[in-house]
């Protein structure tokens, strides 16, 4: 695997242009969330929104079957004379349960699209990755490109 | 580089002041241990309630707790969807304030049970007791309210400090922190997909934390207002306590920040002019508080209903008109002085005046609770409420959780937004 380092934003997105055009698969690593790169490379997150639209709506029925079948079947008791489904009284539970479990969706997301925990990056071995990864960029490929004006090139052994 | 290092070693270089915070915090902790164990030996019975006072101090604290704690979503969630970059270097602290408080909050109902053991009834479960929750109940609508709020606000809290527990992971000189950094970075690296998911996971995190954060005060306003009693009954309740909650928690957010800015090197990172933001808040919050004491009696004095205008006299001029008149000093008077610019920027009289406020709004709950219940028109439910030794040593006590939750925020963890604060600095 081969890493190059960056300190300048131009040369960086020149090199990530030049591998996205010719099909090389890279991976990123910058020291902010930068808006900028994130439009530019645009990697697939929609996992979080199907995620957390999903989780709300599970958690916004289980929540509101959760008391359905509570008043109407397993507990179904007279009481005051309301109606056994007085399901106005239900939504708070439904709107609740289904913020709790859209959170849990994203939360799951967020660690699924990253495969958290994940200690065991290959670009860890790397003691200026670790050093200065909050000041540079860096790029990880497989494949060595011609004429880069990097900060620094480090091969690093395929199995580590 | 510097300012990672910096603001990763904050607790560590403050150790020696923060190792002599923990006796004070030690002295609640065992105010509030020997008060519980009182609580429990001998019932319920040892607090001032009563019939008909049969709610004290436990909710009045419950309520103003869980009211501190709005602050915190306030501004890690709302003002991040309206773009209010100065948030970004006090959004930590305020986050671990609505945990902690929070925290400090649910310990009050439990033990207003009496057999806290049983807690856990209150929750869906299959049983062979013939026992469920009752859904239509306010209470029950709590219990799912406030777990959820304290669930989404500890996630939320956690992710945004994945990207600094990976800086801090790599700041630190101790070997056990750096494992223990390590491990609870998940192993996050700063590649872009995990920048690109860990912003859109934060915005979600916003989205849903606004309506959560405004139906948890609306459904703790329901615990009242869904009572047929005098001076509780009102459609005003949910605005007026979602309100109160965010101007009581303003006013403990300035003071924290204060002490905080007082006894770490953070002048710049949080700024006179994040303090004057607040304040302004602060201000705003508290003319809206005062707006629905007025709506408030105007809507008993228009109503011309006998036994609503009777506990509306006697909460000005009953048994406990001091409590009345102390809160409106405190939530309407006081408050009025952050009109003068060079007050709101003196440091000084803002912390006197954040204090005051939080006073005025525990007594605003106060006179909510004690009120309804003793100064009745009805001959049958008068009484009168005095508060025991033992509660008012829970609610001491009660600081000692808050506190100690914030000292190990302060002590170990990387409280001021190191990533965010890098971002503003690039912008």
């Amino acid at each position: 695997m081969i890493i190059y380092e960056f300190n300048d934003e131009q040369s960086l997105l020149e090199v990530c242009d030049k591998l996205k055009s010719q099909g090389i698969k890279f991976e990123l690593y910058s020291p902010l969330p930068e808006d900028k790169l994130i439009d530019r490379y645009a990697p697939n997150t929609s996992l979080v929104s199907y995620m957390a639209i999903g989780g709300g709506i599970l958690g916004a029925l289980a929540g509101f079957f959760l008391q359905y079948y509570t008043n109407i079947y397993s507990y179904s008791h007279n009481i005051g004379g309301k109606p056994l489904n007085s399901w106005p009284g239900f939504l708070i539970v439904t709107f609740e349960l289904g913020v709790l479990f859209c959170a849990f969706g994203i939360f799951g997301a967020f660690a699924f699209l990253n495969r958290y925990p994940r200690f065991d990056r290959e670009i860890f071995a790397l003691k200026e990755f670790n050093e200065r990864r909050h000041e540079n960029y860096f790029i990880t490929s497989q494949k060595e490109i011609s004429n880069v004006k990097a900060f620094g090139t480090y091969h690093l052994p395929d199995e580590l | 580089m510097i300012l990672e290092k910096k603001l990763t070693l904050l607790g560590e270089d403050q150790s020696s002041f923060l190792f002599k915070l923990i006796f004070p915090i030690a002295a609640l902790m065992m105010i509030l241990s020997l008060s519980i164990f009182v609580l429990l030996k001998y019932g319920v019975e040892v607090w001032g309630i009563n019939v008909p006072v049969a709610w004290g101090f436990a909710i009045v604290n419950f309520v103003w707790w869980i009211g501190i704690g709005h602050a915190g979503t306030f501004i890690s969630a709302i003002l991040l969807l309206v773009r209010q970059d100065w948030r970004n270097s006090i959004n930590r602290i305020a986050e671990s304030m609505t945990l902690f408080a929070v925290a400090s909050a649910g310990i009050f109902p439990l033990l207003h049970m009496g057999r806290p053991w049983y807690a856990y009834w209150l929750l869906p479960y299959p049983n062979d007791m013939t026992l469920s929750p009752q859904y239509r109940s306010p209470l029950v609508w709590d219990a799912f309210a406030v777990t959820t709020y304290i669930l989404v606000s500890l996630i939320f809290w956690y992710v945004g400090l994945i990207p600094d527990f990976a800086v801090a992971r790599e700041q630190t000189d101790s070997k056990p922190k750096r494992i223990i950094f390590g491990i609870l970075s998940l192993g996050f690296s700063g590649e872009l997909k995990e920048w690109a998911s860990f912003k859109k996971a934060s915005q979600y995190f916003a989205i849903i934390a606004t309506p959560l954060v405004i139906s948890v005060h609306t459904v703790v306003s329901l615990d009242f207002t869904g009572a047929q009693t005098p001076g509780w009954h009102s459609p005003l309740f949910p605005p007026f306590f979602v309100t109160g909650a965010i101007y009581s928690g303003f006013a403990m957010v300035i003071c924290l920040l204060i002490m905080i800015r007082h006894k770490f090197p953070l002048k710049e990172i949080v700024s006179p002019a994040h303090l004057e933001a607040c304040a302004k808040f602060l201000l705003m919050s508290g003319i809206i508080v005062t707006f629905f004491y007025v709506i408030e009696f105007f809507v008993v004095w228009y109503g011309d209903e006998f036994y609503e205008s009777k506990i509306f006299i006697n909460r000005m001029f009953g048994q406990k008109s001091w409590a009345f008149w102390l809160m409106l000093v405190c939530n309407s008077v006081a408050v009025q002085l952050l009109w003068v610019p060079k007050i709101r920027k003196s440091e000084t009289w803002l912390f006197i005046i954040s204090v005051i406020i939080l006073i005025g709004m525990w007594m605003e709950r106060y006179v909510i609770v004690i009120s309804s219940l003793m100064d009745t028109p009805l001959a049958s439910t008068q009484g009168y409420y005095a508060a025991t030794i033992w509660d008012w040593g829970l609610y001491i006590g009660s600081f000692g959780i808050f506190a100690f939750g914030l000292w190990i925020v302060l002590r170990f963890l990387p409280f001021i937004p190191i990533t965010e604060v890098k971002e503003l600095e690039h912008k």
